[in-house]
């Protein structure tokens, strides 16, 4: 099987450091003294990327001092909405932080959108209305280096590598600038002049001379595979922080209707999060939060299946928040998701009807009276009644086996929670009446590596008729009520 | 002419009192796994109807209704009044299928009841009311949501509750007897109860604990 030969496009951002992007007056970014990056009116009025910061402002610039770190967060942001083309993607920064863009390797998904210029288009649309400069190459290196010449892209890897060999050696200077000036002194000046040198005399003599990271950079702008024996993966995109979302009120909010809205909008963040991962979510979590300090409020929602439609959470978070009115203004508000699963499409049987009706109202039930209030119950292997069970969530499997002494013994249907002391009277129990005692003792001694337990279980009967489980506490003496036979 | 179509019309409501004949379930009944209380209720739980038992907590509901809930693809007990002791339950049904809601107030004891009675695939609801009882409206809205439906929907109110009306098509009250749970019929639609209502009693179970030999009874000297 042949590996389908790979295609880059990059994408460079060159007004990336201009935030906002699109106003009217002439601005411009300056780093060190010198501009960085100007706007289109800048631009009008005769400033250039390199220009004074000085001749900038006599221009009639204003003048913004660059903020690499925001610069970073806005390259992520926008990584992140290509990342519904192809999962692999990469920032790319030159080594002098002149210029950023990113890099999407697209061979595997050239069918699904129609071709590379119907993804470009794409990802031009996606970035908008960031300004663009787009190209096609065959490794990254050259996608990257054509987003600078006239003419963009060369997929074909035989044009590609005539197209590099034209380029001058400044080309690299941005990412190796010792290197190329110790080229220039050596009298090369293009690209392919270094290809041929390198085609003769091997990778090594031109690592001796210039450095390896040169090496392999350069060998890599030829040859995806580079003289590797396995090509490197393209990059994948896994900046996974689990999903959190805030909204900030500029007036807190009283009321849980005036909620509503802004959390419709952070659960169509939390969608499109999802969607472009693939995911969907189970529970997730809201926090609201009062101006003062521990001021916080938090409900946990959970859906009887993985979800992830707004419209659905929307509902649940309604019926969570009209449980109990708001104790105090919600300055903010935040929606976390802290785990995600892989989203599979629902099962055929949910199309049956009434199937998932009990599931939906149980959820919803969850939502409005609190995580604890549904429950399944599970059987545990104890000796003591009272823990031979527990409850688990209604999504859980109830598959544990009754213990086996719980299953020969005479068993009460219901238990009480803990059990109640009952009178004495003449040495027999008394519970609104003497209690006659039918069958027993059946002694449970257990427990003995902590609080030691030993009972005698009997089945009573109340005046009323009432089958009753009582037992007698055989270290401290007394008479409890444990269960009806009901 | 028109006249004998409003009469069509009104012979076909189910809740028009036609005398003594076979009770109306719109959709069917619901074998109790009790002959006599088959019997008594005129073929076994309908379906699709709210049915109020009279009962002090505790004393024989699952007695009642347990042989009806095994084939139950879903069962919810919504407030129930102490909890069910899994071991005992999980020789006569499945607890995987068994879900217990808690609710806090009345509000929310109406508004899960509805939600659950109006799902299809909750297959039995047993519900106990909360305490202080539930006043008419309250529970015609609950007959109306167990009408959604053509499954069993049971609510387990106090002995008292039984001189209080009530829009429930059919109404029992049980209590413990000496030789095992007695239970009478209040009112079933379509059926005249007489003076002296008609009674089942449904024996204690000797056979549950069948695997082992009887415990051995040691009358303590008072």
């Amino acid at each position: 099987m042949s590996r389908c030969p790979s295609l880059w496009l990059a994408l460079r951002l060159p007004d990336l450091p201009l935030e906002p992007a699109g106003a009217v007056e002439p601005i411009a970014v300056v780093e060190g003294g010198s501009v960085v990056c100007a706007n289109a009116p800048a631009r009008a009025a005769g400033v250039r990327a390199g220009s004074d910061a000085a001749t900038a402002r006599l221009l009639g610039c204003r003048l913004r001092e660059r903020d690499r770190a925001a610069e970073e967060r806005r390259l992520q942001a926008l990584a992140e909405r290509l990342s519904s083309l192809t999962p692999h993607l990469a920032p790319r920064r030159s080594g002098d932080g002149r210029h950023l863009g990113l890099l999407l390797e697209i061979s595997t998904c050239l069918r699904l959108f129609g071709g590379a210029s119907a993804i470009a288009e794409r990802a031009r649309h996606l970035l908008a209305p960031q300004r663009v400069r787009a190209a096609l190459g065959p490794t990254a290196g050259a996608a990257w280096l054509f987003t600078f010449v006239r003419g963009g892209g060369e997929s074909d890897p035989e044009r590609a590598a005539a197209r590099l060999d034209a380029l001058p050696l400044d080309a690299l200077a941005g990412d190796h600038p010792e290197a190329v000036a110790a080229l220039q002194e050596m009298g090369f000046a293009r690209l392919g002049e270094v290809r041929r040198q390198w085609a003769t005399t091997g990778l090594s003599s031109l690592e001796r001379r210039v450095g390896r990271t040169f090496a392999a950079d350069f060998a890599a702008l030829y040859d995806p595979a580079g003289d590797r024996l396995l090509p490197a993966p393209a990059p994948c995109l896994v900046s996974d922080p689990p999903f959190a979302a805030r909204f900030s009120f500029e007036v807190p909010a009283t009321g849980t209707a005036a909620l509503l809205p802004p959390a419709a909008a952070l659960l169509a963040q939390l969608r499109d999060f999802l969607r472009r991962r693939g995911l969907s979510c189970r529970a997730l979590c809201w926090r609201l939060l009062g101006a003062a300090a521990g001021q916080l409020l938090e409900f946990p929602l959970r859906r009887h299946r993985p979800a992830a439609d707004p419209d659905g959470w929307l509902q649940l978070t309604r019926l969570a928040w009209e449980r109990r009115p708001l104790p105090f203004p919600v300055a903010a508000l935040e929606l976390h998701c802290p785990e995600t699963e892989a989203w599979r499409s629902q099962d055929a049987l949910d199309l049956a009807g009434g199937a998932g009706e009990l599931a939906v109202a149980l959820e919803r039930l969850a939502a409005r009276l609190g995580e604890g209030a549904i429950h399944k119950l599970a059987c545990r292997d104890s000796l003591l009644p009272e823990r031979a069970q527990q409850p688990i969530p209604p999504d859980a499997p109830s598959r544990e086996a009754a213990p086996s002494l719980h299953r020969r013994g005479l068993r009460p249907r219901w238990l009480l929670p803990s059990p109640r002391p009952l009178a004495e009277r003449q040495g027999l129990p008394w519970w609104r009446g003497p209690l006659l005692l039918l069958a027993g003792p059946e002694r449970i001694c257990t427990h003995w590596w902590e609080e030691e337990v030993a009972r005698d279980y009997y089945l009573a009967l109340r005046r009323d008729q009432l089958p009753l489980w009582v037992f007698r506490d055989l270290h401290q003496g007394g008479w409890y009520l444990h269960g009806l036979f009901g | 002419m028109a006249a004998a179509s409003a009469l069509d019309t009104l012979l076909a409501r189910g809740d028009l009192w036609r005398g003594v004949r076979p009770p109306p379930w719109q959709s069917g009944v619901l074998t109790t796994g009790h002959p006599p209380l088959d019997r008594l209720l005129g073929g076994g739980w309908p379906r699709g109807a709210l049915v109020e038992i009279g009962i002090a907590p505790g004393h024989g509901e699952w007695r009642l209704a347990s042989p009806a809930l095994r084939a139950a693809a879903a069962v919810v007990l919504l407030d129930p009044p102490a909890l069910p002791f899994a071991p005992a339950l999980a020789a006569e049904l499945d607890l995987d299928r068994l879900i217990l809601v808690r609710t806090g107030s009345r509000a929310e004891f109406l508004d899960a009841f509805r939600e659950l009675a109006a799902a299809r695939d909750c297959a039995a609801l047993l519900a106990w009311t909360p305490a202080g009882d539930l006043d008419y409206p309250t529970l015609r809205q609950c007959q109306l949501a167990a009408g959604a439906t053509a499954a069993l929907r049971l609510l387990f109110r106090p002995p008292a509750a039984a001189r209080r009306p009530s829009p429930a098509p059919l109404r029992l009250a049980a209590r413990c007897a000496v030789d095992g749970l007695e239970v009478w019929l209040l009112r079933r639609r379509g059926f005249a109860v007489p003076p002296r209502p008609p009674r089942v009693v449904l024996p204690r179970e000797a056979g549950r604990r069948t695997s082992a030999a009887p415990l051995p009874v040691r009358r303590l000297a008072p």
